[in-house]
């Protein structure tokens, strides 16, 4: 039962709670340095897309992650084998005592998810592997306030999607994410 | 400069079963799935962490639950407090631990070792005792010579953790003059409905259409927004109204992308359709209003043409809004604690606001229904019998005297006069920052200038920086209490860990304050517990009790208690026009006025600086002058910026991420350009409570007469691009 993500962008603020919670949660230092715009690793992104121009302009915000694809990109060009797809949950990680931090993943992935810290090896979102083994949604959810962050297996997100006509997000690498617009 | 594990907590623990993850067989994995997944990965929870539930205070209104997960004595990791009536935590909470953890906390007290006015203040470590024996005799000596009133006791961001207490102390040494922050957020809101009678209903289970004027709960209070989403759901019509497309906007059905400043004239405009066709609620008008016939006269000049030329709102829209507002009762309204009274016809125009929202019935008569009062705890500040008798000393009297009326603290913004004056001489600061007036400078010599000044906080602050003495202060998951209150719920905050060094919770200093300065009978002789219980004694527990019960305690509501109907107005009713300020020599309509430095009174000014100069709206993870040190909210944000419409952007050959300057009359500041369509063309919006780009340096310092507000939101500036180097 493939797991994923539905985020409905129709009410995402882009307030940034998912991603602080994600850190939270996984303990992921944070980077501030004199070079303008760096950052520390990101496992969760949240992005406002901009549209059209004044008056009609529109903006959408969206909360994204890695997408625990069904044919994971990343997984078939890593040379040492760190990255796997989990079978009963299609959940993809990575063993970073064994990645060499080459940034083959990176340059496949179509998402840009591949983050690399102060060790150099790569990480990523893992679906907090640790609170699902608990019956908790992973932080990001649990933090979202508007609750337009939801988590399930692909199956019970389609049905949530049937009401707010989202969609599977499409790509070669069949991405684990539906989106409502 | 980095910040690495400043939170070293948890350090990542691959252990003995973590050699690969190839090693755990997928039906290993299924047989037990919980342990599995647990040990398949890093982030596994560490043993032995245990759950303590605080409040947060991370920023000034949330006072959302966090429950914050400790080891061995430390804090880890935090998460939402589901069963909290306030939260979830924002990102902001999230990222608590950076703050409680950081490493530049004040950690004990300290006084100055070389004048002030030096360029660099040199501090020296004392105790506690050292510390408090020096404010307490300080203060007490201006206190003899000159009189108590001579002493500003003085509240900052903190707000109700401490705010009482201090109050309860100003009033106890003699001083009437206690002020806060609030003298530029919020109190002019309330000022406002007041004089008007009432505020509105908010959102309701039977609002039918809300109207949100000038307020992003998405960016500035995210626990607010899934409430408004499930009305959206449940088809509550959305008129949002905003200089702004705010992410709140994408929930409106119409919105109003109003000229900052102006609201009063949309307010206007829309009360004239409203009421010309005949949408308003008659009954509340002709039994609970007072000067409806001249607010009518009044309100014709405002034709939506009209409205159309002041604000930039489409009359058609304006009227679609005023009718999809009126047609569709009950009606609620959603305002920012601030934003439609940082103007310098801010009060009226938000009374503008409050009557167009009273004609649809928006406002309930007080007493005319038996109603529950809302759970509430004993006063600790007494003002009511303490207060009265130390009003004439008020610094703020002759200055704001509508305010005076209504308000139980001095308004504060002309304390630069006040000391210059000797009306003010010596100040207790918990918590301040004097950039937050516009001409700040102006402030910060002023709270130089004072005779002794000492303040608490969490940092050594630009403000702290220019006192003679600053003690340490203890954060929300460091202290005792204060009670909060959300819903029916009453919770007693515990500390989570022990204070970083000798940091003490603000109840705890200021009651042992309270006891160096000879006033320990007023003060429950320090005893902080015992003074909780005082507090919570008509809710019938005592604190101990309430320190069992970690999720708090429900105390169901009393009966409903019959009132006499009737508006605390000199006429009784809601008065569109109001008595109290034709007396103090003001408009008793909410009439609209140009503001002084805008485009329209300003016309030499516009020629030079064409573009609307909008600051203090909030972003996600900054509180104002806040966590700009927070390394997990910085990397979110790492400069300041001015938000642009790209039509604007491309006008001056700026591009997105470059070094934009922008200039008023006063002065400039260099910023990063966002070129985005948040901002209309015409407006920019520059954020504030950056060090290195404060907006208030280039900020003309002017006052609503009425509230003692400052302006922030509608002078005038120019943008352009930053010349690099030549």
């Amino acid at each position: 039962m493939q797991k994923g993500f539905y985020i409905d962008t129709s009410i995402c603020m882009g307030c940034y709670t998912c991603m602080a919670a994600c850190k939270n949660w996984n303990s992921i230092a944070p980077q501030v340095t004199a070079e303008p715009g760096t950052q520390g690793p990101k496992w969760r992104r949240v992005m406002a897309v901009e549209s059209g121009i004044y008056p009609d302009a529109r903006i959408v915000n969206v909360s994204l992650s890695c997408m625990h694809c069904g044919k994971p990109a990343c997984m078939d060009v890593c040379p040492v084998g760190a990255i796997r797809k989990r079978a009963e949950d299609g959940i993809v990680i990575v063993d970073r005592k064994r990645c060499i931090g080459c940034h083959s993943c990176a340059d496949a992935c179509p998402f840009g998810v591949p983050q690399y810290g102060e060790d150099g090896t790569m990480q990523k979102c893992n679906y907090c592997l640790d609170r699902i083994g608990k019956g908790q949604e992973p932080a990001c959810v649990e933090s979202c306030p508007p609750k337009a962050l939801l988590a399930g297996t692909m199956e019970e997100l389609s049905e949530l999607a049937g009401n707010k006509a989202a969609r599977r997000l499409v790509a070669a690498s069949d991405p684990s994410v539906m989106i409502a617009r | 400069m980095k910040h690495k594990e400043i939170i070293p907590g948890r350090k990542l623990d691959r252990r003995t079963f973590l050699k690969t993850s190839g090693m755990l067989g997928a039906a290993g994995m299924s047989v037990l799935p919980g342990l599995s997944n647990v040990r398949a990965m890093e982030n596994e929870i560490a043993v032995g962490e245990e759950i303590r539930r605080s409040i947060c205070d991370m920023c000034c209104i949330g006072r959302c639950g966090i429950e914050v997960l400790v080891k061995d004595g430390r804090a880890t990791r935090v998460q939402p407090f589901k069963d909290y009536p306030r939260g979830p935590i924002c990102v902001k909470g999230n990222s608590i631990l950076f703050q409680l953890y950081h490493p530049d906390r004040l950690k004990h007290p300290m006084k100055r070792t070389n004048p002030k006015g030096s360029v660099r203040a040199a501090w020296q470590r004392i105790s506690w005792d050292e510390a408090l024996d020096t404010i307490a005799e300080k203060l007490d000596g201006i206190r003899r010579k000159y009189g108590p009133e001579k002493v500003l006791f003085y509240a900052g961001d903190p707000k109700d953790a401490v705010r009482p207490n201090l109050q309860r102390m100003a009033l106890k040494f003699g001083s009437p003059n206690y002020g806060t922050e609030s003298s530029v957020c919020h109190r002019a809101t309330v000022l406002a409905t007041s004089l008007n009678g009432s505020g509105s209903a908010g959102l309701t289970p039977d609002t039918k259409a809300v109207i949100i004027w000038a307020h992003n709960p998405a960016w500035a209070m995210p626990c607010e927004m899934e409430e408004l989403i499930r009305a959206k759901e449940r088809g509550v019509k959305i008129i949002d109204v905003d200089p702004r497309q705010a992410p709140t906007t994408k929930l409106a059905d119409i919105h109003l992308q109003l000229r900052p400043g102006s609201d009063g004239a949309l307010a206007l405009g829309m009360s004239r359709v409203i009421i010309n066709e005949g949408l308003y609620d008659e009954d509340f008008i002709i039994n609970w209003s007072h000067g409806f016939e001249e607010f009518r006269d009044y309100v014709q000049q405002f034709t939506p043409e009209k409205v159309e030329n002041i604000t930039g709102v489409a009359a058609d829209k304006l009227v679609a809004a005023a009718r999809m507002y009126a047609g569709n009762k009950p009606t609620g309204w959603i305002t920012s604690a601030a934003s439609t009274v940082h103007h310098w016809n801010g009060c009226q125009n938000h009374r503008a606001i409050s009557a167009m929202t009273a004609l649809t019935g928006a406002v309930s008569v007080p007493g005319i229904e038996p109603s529950v009062p809302p759970l509430t705890f004993r006063d600790i500040t007494e003002w009511q019998t303490l207060l009265p008798p130390l009003r004439d000393k008020r610094a703020d009297l002759k200055d704001f005297p509508v305010w005076e009326q209504f308000v139980q603290e001095i308004q504060i913004n002309r304390l630069p006069e006040y000391v210059a004056e000797d009306i003010l001489r010596a100040g207790l600061f918990v918590g301040c920052n004097y950039r937050m007036w516009p001409q700040d400078h102006l402030y910060s010599k002023a709270i130089s200038d004072m005779e002794f000044t000492a303040g608490a906080d969490f940092w050594l602050t630009p403000t702290m920086e220019l006192m003679d003495i600053v003690l340490p202060a203890a954060t929300s998951l460091e202290r005792l209490g204060p009670i909060a209150i959300a819903g029916r719920t009453v919770f007693l905050p515990q500390p989570v860990v022990s204070p970083i060094g000798e940091a003490r919770g603000d109840m705890e200093w200021m009651w042992d304050l309270a006891k160096h300065m000879g006033m320990g009978a007023d003060f429950w002789n320090g005893d902080v517990r015992a003074t909780l219980d005082w507090q919570l004694e008509p809710l019938g527990i005592k604190a101990a009790d309430l320190m069992k019960e970690p999720k708090g305690r429900v105390i169901p509501p009393d009966k409903p208690q019959e009132g006499k109907p009737g508006f605390k107005t000199p006429s009784g009713k809601f008065e569109l026009k109001s008595a109290v300020l034709e007396k103090a020599g003001f408009d008793g309509l909410p009439t609209y006025r140009e503001p002084p430095e805008g485009p329209v009174a300003a016309p030499h000014t516009v020629e030079k600086f064409p573009l609307i100069f909008n600051t203090g709206s909030r972003e996600p993870m900054y509180t104002h002058s806040r966590h700009r040190n927070n390394p997990r909210l910085r990397e979110l944000q790492p400069d300041p910026k001015v938000d642009i419409n790209p039509k604007d952007a491309e006008a001056r050959g700026i591009k997105q991420g470059e070094d934009a300057v922008v200039e008023t009359p006063a002065g400039s500041i260099t910023v990063k350009a966002n070129i985005t369509n948040l901002a209309q063309p015409g407006v920019v919006h520059v954020y504030h409570g950056w060090p290195q780009a404060d907006v208030n340096t280039i900020l003309a310092r002017t006052l609503d007469p009425i509230s003692g507000f400052p302006a922030f939101k509608s002078q005038l500036c120019q943008v352009r691009k930053a010349l690099t180097d030549l």
